[in-house]
């Protein structure tokens, strides 16, 4: 692969991607600071595997694999019993309600709570990921990303609900 | 009740904050090759100072043909360390981040092992060629020395490889700790839990 090649390639996963793969790096880490850290280490890896695809899967799938991955073993700066870091208000764009920013805010707390790996799954989920292509990324049975999600959407519907219940 | 799908909906409408970094995937691409050049650079500067020395000491001291195949195997010894290193510097780098995670994880805690450990494969390839070295300059440099002291430098030549080999390793050892130690607990974490799960 020569140069120019490589950075045609780049480009364009970069523009298709970097809008989902910035949300996945929000619903991970929820800390709007290091976002840009963990989206630039992936990029950074997607750099180094490129010369290596032999397109034996789907892009997307690809770069979901590598985004997982790099979050999996990222080193958060802050650590375990700390506060979580305040979430930004904006991430809700202007035309959206402020109902809408709530629901949004109460979710991504409740992502929060979540072991790395759940958080990473239901992420791949709410991007809109089928089981079969969670299963591609994460190398792990279909029947137990179901087996996951099901328990996942329950503890969300759980923590959404109380928090929805203590503001009313 | 939660409607998942309308989650779904929000989640992807969510709009992001500028960022000071916004991200640039030209910037990023020079930025990258840039790091690599340097590195290949640094490597191929190391290369040459190490030719360099091997072909000027020689020729400086004129050393006779004992120290200078000395000198060969010295020179054998460093280049190994330095491909074992320069392989290292790579595979840190580029851990198969493209593998499902489950093989990821895997493939990841070889690569890590592998770090703590560079040089398993060609430890006494690296040892032997650099206790012949020295002991052949150590020879060639001997001038009527008493038996005690030709069997003291020859004890130093053979031993100074094994410690120099052992002091790396401690210090290595110690800085993997400390840099790889936290990501190897958790790819330890994450093997068990994936362990009866995965395709």
């Amino acid at each position: 692969m020569t140069h120019a090649e490589r950075e045609r390639q780049f480009l364009e996963v970069f523009e298709k991607n970097k809008a989902s793969i910035r949300r996945l790096c929000y619903g991970y880490l929820n800390s709007a600071s290091e976002v840009d850290d963990l989206f630039q280490e992936i990029m950074t890896n997607v750099w180094h595997s490129l010369p290596s695809f032999r397109g034996e899967a789907r892009i997307s799938t690809w770069v979901y694999r590598i985004a997982v991955n790099t979050a999996l073993v990222y080193r958060k700066k802050w650590k375990h019993g700390e506060e979580l870091p305040e979430l930004a208000d904006d991430r809700c764009g202007a035309h959206q309600s402020l109902e809408d920013a709530e629901r949004l805010r109460m979710l991504h707390a409740a992502i929060a709570t979540l072991p790395d790996q759940d958080r990473l799954i239901v992420t791949l989920l709410l991007e809109g990921l089928s089981y079969k292509e969670i299963a591609e990324v994460t190398g792990i049975t279909v029947n137990y990303v179901g087996v996951k999600i099901s328990r996942i959407k329950d503890v969300l519907e759980q923590l959404i609900g109380e928090a929805t219940h203590g503001r009313v | 009740m939660v409607e998942f799908d309308e989650l779904r909906q929000l989640w992807q409408k969510q709009a992001q904050p500028d960022s000071a970094l916004a991200p640039d995937g030209r910037a990023m691409s020079e930025v990258l090759r840039r790091f690599h050049r340097r590195q290949t650079v640094i490597n191929c500067l190391r290369a040459s100072l190490l030719l360099f020395m091997a072909i000027f000491v020689p020729i400086r001291n004129h050393m006779g043909p004992t120290a200078v195949a000395g000198v060969a195997l010295l020179f054998v010894g460093m280049t190994i360390y330095l491909v074992e290193d320069w392989r290292n510097q790579i595979g840190i780098a580029r851990l198969d981040f493209a593998k499902p995670s489950a093989g990821f994880v895997e493939s990841s805690l070889l690569r890590l092992r592998d770090m703590r450990y560079p040089f398993r494969r060609t430890f006494w390839v690296l040892i032997v060629s650099m206790v012949c070295g020295m002991n052949l300059i150590t020879w060639s440099a001997e001038h009527h020395s008493t038996v005690f002291k030709t069997a003291l430098m020859h004890s130093n030549a053979t031993a100074f490889p094994f410690l120099a080999y052992w002091l790396g390793v401690k210090i290595r050892a110690k800085r993997f700790d400390l840099e790889c130690g936290p990501i190897l607990e958790k790819l330890l974490a994450m093997r068990q839990a994936m362990e009866e799960h995965t395709v």
